[in-house]
């Protein structure tokens, strides 16, 4: 069995770090990426953003083979890991502040899933992006499906799960998957440059406003999405000027 | 009511202009909404047009909100939802409505300008026209569908950065994004615009958004 998942949580000013550590591929060893309590602590302390990485080469090559046979066995105790796995990536897909992924080296499986589970997604030249789980005879268990499908369409979503071949980052940006791709190296720097410009000089119920409505266009129909847009903008309004 | 009005109508042959007249920035204030909400509710529907044409007089598209003008409005309590609401709605109809909408944008075209334009069909710009929705500089957000257009077109990832950030971002830009669908010489914009509105006019929905726009510029979009 492999070697436990560190969770590495760090400030750099206002943006949070979250990287990834199990060296060199940073397999993950439960499907909880992190502990719920944890994560929503980290939040409070008032980050205005949040860039989720990968300790060392690699983002993360996802669960190992290995671990999951051995989880497997428990089958009660499995599947509420993967329910609480679920929970989180559900939780940093509805957060309201910018959440970036910024992947070097390999993105593979339940990896590809968090990474699938951002906002934003900046990789670099020599990335790499793979559900490999159908050569096990399973499938993305936190949602990958569903969030790859709304990306790229059931077609190419379709063949990435079905087929379990890597993609590069060329090929990940034109499917839509990746929203920037930098050269070695440089997709960390890059999150943090965009984090900051995004952030920089904001009010948090700012980000927060703009954050709950792009979030919104999917959540909601058109109609109800512009109902909260206009109490969200008469808030704002009452907060922005109730000094002067 | 006093003063000149901010939006004119007028039906050319088959086509409705709109212009926001109120220059040099054509500023969206409390009776520009009024006057959007009566064009769009009452004048347009009974107008016997096949085409929409939206576009600023003098140099501007529009600077915006007057937002000295639209706070006023906003903080009176529980008039300010059905307010933001009606506002909206004026622009979704442009959006929802059965015929053609063109939209000519020169100079600037900031905020809720830029969320009029959004909820058009078609996009055009001279090169010298400047976007962007400035609102999260102000402690705002656009309230008016411009998040969700700018998704639609730029997707989830641009959107966050510009409407954060607040930045103007030019006609070239525009383009790559998907906010804008043809620039044009500024001389030719009025001209290039009656062209498609006519074309689109007559047989709507007969072909493909890029079809018109490829006949129109004489190459691939």
């Amino acid at each position: 069995m492999g070697k436990e998942h560190e969770i590495i949580l760090e400030r750099e000013g206002d943006i949070g770090l979250l990287i990834i550590k199990n060296l060199p591929q940073n397999y993950l060893k439960r499907p909880e990426l992190i502990e719920m309590r944890q994560l929503q602590e980290f939040v409070a302390t008032g980050i205005k953003a949040l860039i989720i990485t990968g300790a060392g080469r690699h983002f993360s090559a996802g669960a190992d083979p290995e671990t999951i046979k051995s989880q497997v066995k428990d089958k009660k105790c499995f599947t509420e890991q993967l329910i609480r796995g679920n929970y989180i990536l559900n939780y940093l897909d509805e957060l309201k502040i910018p959440v970036i992924a910024a992947v070097s080296g390999v993105c593979f499986g339940a990896g590809f899933e968090i990474a699938l589970s951002c906002d934003i997604r900046i990789c670099e030249l020599t990335s790499l992006f793979a559900f490999p789980e159908i050569n096990q005879g399973i499938f993305p268990g936190l949602g990958g499906i569903t969030r790859l499908s709304e990306l790229t369409g059931k077609a190419v979503a379709m063949e990435l799960v079905m087929h379990g071949d890597m993609i590069n980052a060329a090929k990940a940006k034109k499917f839509g998957i990746v929203d920037e791709v930098t050269a070695k190296k440089q997709a960390l720097d890059q999150a943090r440059i965009l984090a900051k410009k995004m952030t920089d000089n904001r009010p948090l119920r700012v980000i927060k406003a703009v954050m709950t409505s792009i979030n919104n266009c999917k959540a909601l129909g058109m109609e109800e999405a512009l109902k909260k847009d206009a109490e969200l903008f008469a808030r704002l309004v009452e907060e922005s000027f109730s000094s002067e | 009511m006093v003063g000149n009005p901010k939006i004119s109508w007028e039906v050319q042959e088959n086509i409705g202009f709109v212009r926001l007249v109120d220059e040099p920035e054509n500023r969206m204030d409390t009776r520009f909404f009024r006057e959007l909400l009566e064009l769009t509710k009452n004048i347009i529907p009974a107008a016997d047009v096949a085409a929409i044409l939206v576009t600023g007089k003098g140099r501007h598209f529009s600077s915006g909100a007057d937002l000295e003008d639209l706070r006023k409005t906003i903080r009176g309590g529980h008039y300010s939802h059905d307010f933001l609401m009606a506002n909206y709605r004026s622009f979704r109809f442009f959006d929802d409505v059965n015929i053609p909408v063109v939209v000519a944008i020169k100079g600037v075209c900031l905020g809720s300008g830029l969320e009029l334009a959004l909820h058009g069909d078609f996009r055009l710009c001279s090169a010298d026209a400047l976007f962007g929705l400035p609102e999260a500089t102000f402690d705002l957000i656009p309230g008016a569908g411009g998040i969700q257009k700018f998704v639609q077109f730029a997707g989830k990832a641009k959107a966050m950065e510009l409407i954060m950030q607040g930045k103007s971002f030019s006609a070239e830009e525009a383009l790559r994004l998907h906010i804008v669908d043809a620039i044009f010489p500024k001389k030719e914009l009025e001209e290039k615009a009656i062209q498609l509105a006519k074309r689109a006019a007559g047989d709507y929905r007969k072909y493909n958004k890029k079809d018109y726009l490829k006949e129109l510029t004489h190459r691939e979009i």
